[in-house]
């Protein structure tokens, strides 16, 4: 967005960005945030139980002097410090499955969209068997199998998400390895790699990103879900999922606990959602310019 | 035509043979032996081996594949080794809830998506359709088990109206048909406004209005009718989803579905309930991704003609 830099009268020397976009990344830049300074400024002990403060309401004083914010849970523990490493645990999984998943769909859809022939034959088989399985039940059957750890659940989930992005990539080579560019750098006998590093990939770039954002958001609901079963994190460390799974026998008594999880995994959520579609409406113009 | 129908009927197969097979190999690398968890941690190593022979674990790998290839064509999965009956008969016992479920958040899904997105995209500059936008976004981002939790914290802990868990009556299945459906809600929602307002800016359109056209007739008697021509595949795509992802609604309501039956089997390291179920699960959704697949070729004019 080239700006005219004389001040003539009232123009914006720089483009305004709409609220709509900076409240959701504000929103998540404040939940890395406490996702990063959580366990300094209040550190989650899964161990240190103290029965005295179990089940105090929002806003009560511990027992150590402090406040419980958020209330505490059933056996004493502050609500605020398992919402931070909640969401520590939340964030780690999302972004390292999307990282994982994303990076394997790349290779394989840039792969399936520029050779075609057999190799896309094979993924693309690959991926329909794998989209056969509903995909939370391809993950509850994976973690179910390899037992509860944040490695295993990185593991699943990438192992469901790939297919998602080598389709949006190879949708993107297919279209790219047919232009006139392509076809004449394979003729002057330019090697396929650099050929899909420098024509094909950023055409493929710009989707995938796309696909990312939504994704993670995805991949928070899919880890908590997976953690709510049991399946997901060790219940040592807290997850949004296993907080809700213990507030499940308390909705009487201590409604707190299984809410503030919830309200927390929406509003992180809805605000990567919104810059999902932010992001798409950019590419979408980009692509059509 | 023909052929391509019967190249997906080919391609459906295959990928439920995949499907299948998968199943049979996650199920088989686990640790954790069914035999040593049914007799408990005092069992004798004979009392193990015995129990492995009749379940057929001592069989060699490729054998023990071709058997369970050769029973599943015939629907037959061998025995649950924790319930005792055959595990076949186990799924399809409690197919009926689940598909109930399914059927319930269809309904609610389709009955108040399809209005709210199309009454959206009608007023779509109001603020009030802004609204809807952020909240359909909203309830996309909640995870199932989580509303249902809400829902029953709400309606059952406080209000006391609706009953916490089991299918006992028509009552039970508002709950976990909200909480299965809500995030589907708010996809289709959003889905129908976006296809309703992409409609709208295509060419007929203005030439419609041009002609001295009430807005109200083309929206009403043109645009919507092109946007609900993949309406049917859009049903079979929701059930498919539904039958799928119920599992979580199920455990939070003890719904005595195959989900939750799934779950136990899993847990249990009873392996040939989970094949079943699985099974039966995928080949469910197989069957109509294929019909959904068909149909919507079928359907559009222009498809239907380019391939023919």
């Amino acid at each position: 967005m080239a700006v005219i830099a004389q001040s003539v009268g009232r123009i914006r020397l720089r483009p305004r960005v709409p609220v709509r976009i900076w409240f959701p990344a504000a929103l998540v830049a404040l939940f890395i945030l406490a996702a990063i300074l959580g366990p300094f400024i209040d550190p989650y002990h899964g161990t240190q139980t103290d029965v005295v403060d179990r089940l105090l309401t929002p806003g009560s004083k511990l027992s150590t002097g402090g406040t419980a914010w958020l209330g505490t849970d059933q056996v004493g523990r502050p609500m605020l410090a398992q919402l931070l490493a909640g969401a520590r645990v939340s964030l780690i999984v999302a972004g390292a499955t999307v990282l994982i998943g994303g990076t394997v769909g790349l290779v394989l859809g840039l792969l399936a969209g520029y050779f075609r022939g057999w190799i896309d034959s094979i993924i693309m088989r690959l991926g329909d068997i794998q989209l056969a399985f509903p995909s939370i039940l391809l993950a509850i059957l994976i973690a179910g199998v390899l037992g509860p750890s944040v490695a295993n659940v990185i593991l699943t989930l990438a192992i469901t998400r790939w297919i998602v992005f080598a389709r949006v990539v190879r949708a993107s080579a297919l279209v790219a390895s047919r232009r006139e560019s392509v076809e004449g750098a394979k003729v002057v006998g330019v090697p396929n790699l650099r050929i899909l590093r420098r024509y094909v990939l950023p055409e493929a770039i710009g989707p995938m990103l796309v696909v990312a954002t939504v994704q993670v958001g995805q991949m928070v609901i899919a880890e908590a879900s997976l953690s709510f079963l049991g399946l997901g994190v060790p219940v040592s460390q807290a997850s949004w999922g296993s907080t809700i799974s213990n507030g499940r026998d308390y909705l009487n008594t201590a409604w707190w606990i299984a809410t503030f999880p919830g309200l927390a995994m929406v509003l992180l959520v809805v605000s990567v959602g919104i810059l999902g579609d932010a992001l798409h409406h950019r590419t979408d113009i980009a692509v059509s310019l | 035509m023909v052929r391509s129908v019967v190249r997906r009927i080919i391609q459906a197969a295959f990928v439920l043979w995949g499907a299948v097979s998968v199943v049979f190999v996650v199920v088989r690398v686990v640790p954790g032996d069914p035999a040593s968890l049914l007799l408990g941690p005092s069992a004798t190593r004979e009392q193990i081996a015995a129990a492995q022979h009749s379940l057929g674990l001592d069989l060699p790998i490729f054998e023990q594949y071709v058997r369970y290839l050769s029973g599943a064509v015939q629907l037959n999965f061998g025995q649950s080794s924790r319930l005792g009956g055959p595990a076949m008969t186990e799924v399809l016992d409690r197919l009926p809830a689940t598909l109930s479920l399914a059927f319930v958040a269809l309904l609610m899904t389709l009955l108040v998506g399809f209005p709210l997105g199309v009454w959206s995209a009608r007023h779509s500059r109001g603020v009030v359709s802004q609204a809807v936008s952020l909240l359909s976004l909203a309830g996309q981002g909640m995870p199932q088990f989580w509303i249902g939790i809400m829902l029953i914290l709400v309606f059952s802990a406080q209000l006391r109206l609706l009953p916490v868990s089991g299918f006992n009556s028509l009552l039970s299945l508002i709950m976990p048909g909200v909480a299965l459906a809500l995030p589907f809600v708010g996809w289709l929602t959003r889905s129908v406004r976006s296809g309703v307002l992409d409609e709208l800016g295509n060419n007929y359109v203005r030439t419609a209005r041009a002609k001295g056209l009430p807005f109200r007739v083309v929206f009403y008697g043109h645009v919507l009718r092109n946007t609900l021509v993949p309406v049917i595949t859009v049903i079979g795509l929701l059930l498919g989803i539904f039958i799928g992802s119920a599992v979580i609604v199920e455990v939070v309501f003890s719904w005595p579905g195959v989900g939750r039956l799934l779950i136990d089997a899993i847990t249990y390291r009873d392996y040939a309930v989970v094949e079943a179920a699985i099974a039966v699960i995928t080949g469910v959704y197989v069957v109509l991704n294929l019909i959904v697949d068909v149909l919507y070729t079928y359907l559009d004019p222009r498809i239907r003609f380019a391939i023919s």
